[in-house]
């Protein structure tokens, strides 16, 4: 009986706790307040904890609050609150403008240009050119990129010296076209007597944003990755079709991973383990590996095609209508995330690079791997997002992953479901 | 002869069993081992055994300890507030059932055994529109509620079969004596049925502990969530399986010591239960 | 004396009552309410995003259903993994059960180690799995080189057939030691004068299996069905951490169907006529296990 007293006693305690905890956070000091949610990887990463220190020390009658968010799951209850005019955070940071749309269009968030006038106190020759753009939605600033990135191969040199794919000056050769990328993948995979491969030539991401892979080729070959209609990928001529066969050839002989069809992370771990000589994804993996592969023994070098640019996205921030601190976000996005510790630091440890010009520049002239393919970067462009982006993602992914390892699926009929699948969305 | 291959036959038993046996705990201890392992032997020197053993991971979980100790105080709240609700309302319930029949409790019952058989799924999305309305996702009551609904028909069932096994003189003899129906069942029956209670507080505690999919779908935040969705979101952002290791090695810790400490009240209970039910 | 029976078992029924309003408010509230909720939205176009209201469709929803490429290959998938993982829980729980019955001593240990695996969250023994089946630095296809297998090496997740195996296997790993608990208390609860009436009988071994423990058990048959079945068609975790559907839907389940239109395209009124579907699905296989177990029992 004592037991189940002292059991119950304890019972009140932890209902106690449930219940307090939720008042607790509504008591309030009279300060202006400004919530900022973002997900987690971008708060360790854009190192926002720092900027809203210093934002608070800077502003002593701001009380600041961080909200980590899980996942885009949260972005539709936004929708709802914002639409009937409540809502909890002032600043709110997405992964990619993929919901941005969304809002936009039902008018939910601020243009940062007509209605915040952002740019009068900062003007636009701050950013780096182009970066601006991965926040336009139709035309209109609605969004506002924190850091941007970029897609390019990662590359193992100390694999491609082995494999006799280096110069006289010991720097790996280029890759120019997708056949030279299926060339080198096939000499740098190594298998052991009984045929296993212990060490794959390449990665490349088919797991997370096919969207961004197949539209880099596309930017990186043609400039222009879509069709006169402004939405269709170039993927129907020769060149695409080569390369997507040249993908299945790859991935049905073992010279490319197969491990990002299910776990995102596949690709980027094989290439940090010293497993896989080239990944092609956004072209931040290579720090990830300097702990493991060192940094002597790695390189950058830009998407293969004629054009020679590259696909640049960014983690963007909106500011919803609905919010009463609109100001202080503002504030806070120029004095916290555009400042030089966000800004510098994300680029020089993460990879994520920076959007203010000035802080740009001086990490690049830091960093000799960025300047590599720095011609690649200045010609970056930036997708079109459908406003039915998460269902073309979806079926990209399976189109792939069903069609690179079927040798029966052509290159001609991946690109025929592909064309399909674009016809099916709501742009 | 005979007497040969009966030992025969348990040494191929024992052999059988020790198979089996290792195979179930070995993903275990290697998440252990794992978690004893600097980040480049994990993925450059693949080994069961850590060569050399280092406290890194645990360092830095604890380190960045406001972070994952936040999930482990979530999955703590969560687990024992829906835990200690269960116990209470499926000793009235259970009782009840049992002892104080009344017209349409068959049915009740009946609809309790429904309960047990409907797939989340069906009722997870009003849930989730409703919390919505009610202002209770990411709320700690928003989890604790809904989590309830997965452990409380199993436990009211295990009560039921133990309160009616209990003679009814004890009842009787109480009322004679002045109880009312309150007090017999406090002072008298509940401490009688300790044992279905304990196999209530571990079967609830162990489920609850490692429930995913109502996390999963009612805490977007991770301020609120427990464990068992927390990492698996870091999974894919911090690719550091040995922190990672360490982390899973510390919260599957309190399950198993759960478990192994009632191991024979908990088989014996939850099989007598669920044959009943 | 008439007078004080009938007042005292009317009090308590109001006991009754009282003692079960906590629990039918609950059950009330987050069962039945939703689940006619569900039936309602299930005949709606709602996108909770983007709609303000809900809009009567008929039976829509469920036609567009069985032309949904993904739906149906989801269905397909849920139907062969219940129908797989069901005979091997049966089968490895009842043999480990039986191991267990025979070896009574000395077994704490063995207990121990095939029923902890109940216990831990499968979400993150999913985890576990994934970094220990990964293509390049997964142990196992580590541990199959260094003994000289390597042609067995495999893509175990990213592979589509093998993909399916590992859902099943880490699955039926998670779940076996409870089933194996339930047949080890059935088995326990069969008399022991009917294993010596056997034994005088002259039956041994598979004999003794087949006409004395296999009749016996029919009730605790019925009891491991029901629970199997259900686990089987209500999968969600395993897939969702390990392959998350992947690779090409060759593992998406139902559950994770319903769980992807509800909340990540927010199609409410889809997710629920699929989740009825299922729950439909659920009460016809639970009747079927019923009625062969009564069957059997007889």
């Amino acid at each position: 009986m004592k037991k189940i007293t002292a059991v119950f006693l304890i019972a009140c305690l932890v209902l106690a706790t449930v219940f307090a905890g939720g008042s607790s956070e509504a008591a309030s000091s009279g300060k202006r307040k400004l919530t900022i949610a973002a997900e987690s990887w971008e708060i360790n990463k854009i190192f926002l904890e720092q900027a809203i220190e210093s934002f608070k020390t800077a502003h002593p009658d701001v009380d600041v609050e961080l909200v980590t968010l899980a996942d885009q799951t949260v972005l539709g209850n936004y929708i709802l609150d914002w639409s009937k005019g409540n809502t909890e955070v002032d600043l709110v940071f997405l992964d990619g403008g993929v919901y941005s749309s969304e809002y936009a269009a039902k008018g939910l968030i601020y243009d940062f240009e007509k209605d915040l006038n952002f740019f009068k106190d900062f003007p636009k020759t701050n950013f780096q050119p182009g970066t601006l753009d991965t926040g336009l939605i139709k035309g209109t600033q609605f969004c506002l990129p924190a850091i941007y990135e970029v897609y390019a191969i990662s590359i193992n040199k100390k694999m491609f010296k082995e494999a006799g794919l280096v110069d006289a000056k010991g720097e790996p050769l280029p890759i120019k076209t997708w056949d030279d990328f299926y060339d080198f993948a096939e000499k740098l995979t190594k298998k052991d007597a009984m045929g296993t491969v212990t060490q794959v030539g390449g990665s490349v991401q088919f797991g997370n944003n096919l969207n961004g892979i197949l539209g880099c080729a596309c930017i990186a070959e043609f400039g222009n990755p879509y069709e006169a209609d402004g939405v269709t990928f170039k993927v129907n001529n020769p060149q695409m079709k080569r390369m997507i066969e040249l993908w299945q050839k790859g991935i049905q002989n073992g010279y490319l991973s197969q491990a990002t069809f299910v776990d995102n992370a596949g690709g980027r771990n094989g290439f940090k383990a010293g497993q896989i000589a080239m990944c092609y994804e956004a072209a931040g993996r290579w720090m990830e590996a300097l702990q493991t592969v060192g940094a002597e023994n790695l390189a950058l070098m830009a998407v293969p095609g004629k054009d020679g640019g590259t696909y640049c996205f960014g983690c963007q921030m909106v500011i919803p209508k609905a919010s009463k601190s609109a100001d202080l976000a503002c504030q806070f996005i120029k004095e916290g995330v555009y400042g030089e510790y966000s800004q510098t630091h994300a680029f020089t440890e993460y990879g994520k690079m920076a959007v203010i010009s000035k802080y740009f520049k001086k990490a690049l002239d830091e960093t000799p791997l960025w300047k590599s393919i720095e011609t690649s970067m200045n010609k970056a462009r930036i997708l079109y997002t459908y406003e039915e982006s998460q269902k073309f993602l979806t079926g990209l992914d399976t189109i792939f992953q069903k069609g690179l390892v079927d040798p029966k699926t052509s290159a001609d009929l991946i690109v025929n479901q592909i064309l399909d699948l674009t016809a099916s969305v709501r742009k | 002869m005979p007497m040969k291959q009966k030992n025969s036959t348990k040494i191929l038993v024992t052999a059988a069993l020790l198979v089996v046996s290792l195979i179930c705990i070995f993903p275990i201890f290697f998440c252990i081992f794992t978690s004893f392992k600097e980040s480049t032997e994990i993925i450059k020197e693949i080994t069961f055994f850590p060569k050399k053993w280092s406290s890194v991971n645990y360092d830095y979980v604890f380190a960045r300890g406001a972070k994952y100790l936040k999930y482990y105080l979530n999955t703590i709240i969560i687990t024992l507030s829906s835990v200690l609700i269960t116990m209470i309302l499926s000793a009235l319930s259970g009782y009840a059932f049992a002892r104080l029949p009344f017209k349409g409790s068959s049915t009740l019952l009946g609809t309790v055994l429904f309960i047990l058989a409907f797939p989340l799924a069906a009722i997870l999305i009003p849930i989730y529109m409703m919390e919505y309305d009610l202002k209770l996702l990411n709320t700690y009551i928003g989890i604790i509620l809904p989590n309830l609904l997965c452990i409380l028909p199993f436990s009211i069932f295990i009560m039921r079969g133990a309160f009616i096994d209990m003679p009814k003189e004890l009842e009787d003899s109480a009322e004679i004596d002045g109880c009312t129906v309150p007090q017999t069942w406090w002072y008298i029956m509940l401490p009688l049925a300790r044992n279905a209670l304990v196999i209530v507080l571990v079967s609830g505690f162990y489920n609850v502990w490692g429930e995913y999919t109502i996390a999963k779908t009612l805490a977007t935040k991770d301020a609120i969530m427990p464990i068992s969705v927390a990492l698996t979101l870091l999974k894919s952002e911090d690719w550091n399986y040995g922190v990672l290791a360490a982390a899973i090695t510390l919260s599957i810790i309190p399950p198993i010591v759960v478990f192994s400490i009632f191991q024979d009240k908990l088989v014996e209970g939850m099989s007598a239960g669920a044959v009943k039910g | 004396m008439q007078e004080t029976i009938s007042s005292r078992r009317k009090a308590r029924e109001r006991w009754g009552r009282l003692f079960l309003l906590p629990t039918c408010v609950i059950l009330f509230v987050f069962v039945i309410y939703p689940i006619g909720y569900t039936l309602v939205l299930s005949l709606c176009d709602y996108n909770f995003a983007f709609d303000y209201h809900m809009k009567f469709a008929g039976f829509g929803n469920f036609v567009k259903m069985f032309r949904d490429p993904v739906y149906l290959t989801s269905l397909a998938n849920t139907m062969f993994f219940t129908l797989v993982m069901f005979i091997f829980l049966v089968v490895f729980s009842l043999s480990l059960a039986l191991l267990l019955f025979y070896k009574k001593k000395h077994s704490w240990f063995f207990r121990t180690a095939i029923f902890v695996p109940i216990v831990v969250p499968a979400s993150l023994i999913c985890i576990l799995f994934s970094f220990m089946l990964a293509d390049n630095f997964g142990i196992i296809n580590k541990f199959l080189m260094s003994i000289g297998l390597s042609s067995w090496t495999h893509n175990w997740l990213t592979d589509a057939t093998s993909a399916k195996w590992w859902v099943m296997i880490v699955s039926v790993w998670g779940k076996m030691g409870f089933c194996t608990i339930l047949f080890l208390s059935g088995l326990q609860n069969i008399p022991s004068d009917l294993f010596e009436a056997a034994e005088i009988d002259g039956a041994v071994g598979w004999k003794k299996l087949i006409y004395v423990i296999i009749p016996n058990l029919a009730e605790t048959f019925v009891v491991v069905g029901i629970w199997a079945i259900l686990q089987c068609l209500k999968l969600f975790v395993t897939p969702n951490v390990l392959t998350k559907g992947g690779p090409a839907n060759a593992t998406k389940v139902l559950y994770q169907y319903i769980y992807d239109t509800a909340f990540q395209n927010f199609d409410m009124g889809y997710a629920s006529a699929q989740a009825i579907i299922l729950t439909v699905l659920v009460m016809i296989f639970s009747f079927l296990n019923m009625k062969i177990g009564k069957k059997e029992g007889e």
